[in-house]
């Protein structure tokens, strides 16, 4: 999907139907990635020309974060952009809940930024990606805008409603992040959520 | 910890109405009890009991009963 100068790609994780979302422009020379659970991603991405700079992550819970040392394998310098508390995440496997499905994760890298409420990065020339906090699904939640599009990793998919139950998980904080993250949609915004198809502010609202 | 004090633990952890659970609860009719419940489930077997609780398992399970005894 393309809007402006900025190409997205979507990868799904087949077996937790989490999304991975490439973002580049037209001749993927360069590429930052929201969330890395795809394996599909890494195949892509394996003996392409295209420079992987950074990844940020919606938060920490492993059907996100499941691809970054195969990530690392590809490209050892990139950075990690996370939350404080989701950086936790990155290095315990009971907090990332990877122990509890058997495949149990941890990174092996050290590039990790912390990303807060109001950060902006510069991922291309004059295009910048701004850095939304909210939590409710997880403490450590951000959601990521750049250009029209939007990632709202697991704090809002649409038609579901957010899960607080896990370990973290707050109702309350949810439901502020759900009303900062609706006033950011316009009809032209492409919401790309953690699970699920991009959908359009305008489907949303009719 | 009592079966009531459990119950109350699930109530929370599943984000339920307060004493709507007992022992004979079948698993099935609770609202929304799908994987991401039973991975609240085992995630609070850990944190609470110090016991893990396997995915394969807990599926196995049919009523609430099943969990209390997994617990201790």
């Amino acid at each position: 999907m393309k809007a402006g100068n900025l190409k997205v790609k979507q990868f799904v994780n087949h077996e937790f139907t989490s999304n991975t979302f490439l973002l580049t422009e037209e001749r993927e020379s360069w590429g930052w990635l929201i969330d890395i659970g795809a394996s599909d991603c890494i195949r892509y991405l394996t003996g392409k020309k295209t420079e992987i700079k950074g990844v940020f992550l919606t938060h920490s819970h492993f059907d996100h974060i499941l691809e970054l040392n195969s990530l690392l394998d590809l490209f050892p310098d990139f950075a990690v952009y996370v939350s404080e508390s989701g950086k936790e995440g990155l290095y315990s496997e009971k907090i990332n809940l990877s122990f509890y499905h058997e495949t149990p994760f941890i990174f092996k890298g050290s590039n990790v930024i912390i990303s807060g409420g109001k950060d902006q990065i510069e991922i291309t020339d004059d295009l910048f990606l701004n850095v939304i906090e909210t939590p409710g699904h997880n403490p450590g939640c951000l959601t990521y805008s750049a250009g029209k599009f939007l990632f709202t990793g697991d704090s809002y998919i649409p038609g579901k409603e957010v899960v607080t139950k896990l370990k973290g998980g707050n109702i309350q904080e949810s439901k502020t992040s759900l009303s900062i993250i609706r006033n950011m949609i316009k009809p032209e915004t492409l919401i790309c959520p953690g699970h699920g198809r991009i959908a359009t502010g305008k489907e949303l609202s009719e | 910890m009592t079966n009531k004090e459990k119950l109350k633990l699930i109530e929370e952890t599943l984000e339920l109405e307060a004493d709507s659970l007992n022992e004979e609860t079948n698993l099935e009719d609770i609202p929304k009890y799908d994987s991401m419940a039973r991975l609240t489930l085992i995630v609070l077997c850990d944190d609470e009991f110090g016991k893990l609780l396997s995915g394969e398992q807990i599926k196995k399970f049919v009523k609430v009963k099943d969990i209390l005894d997994f617990m201790g």
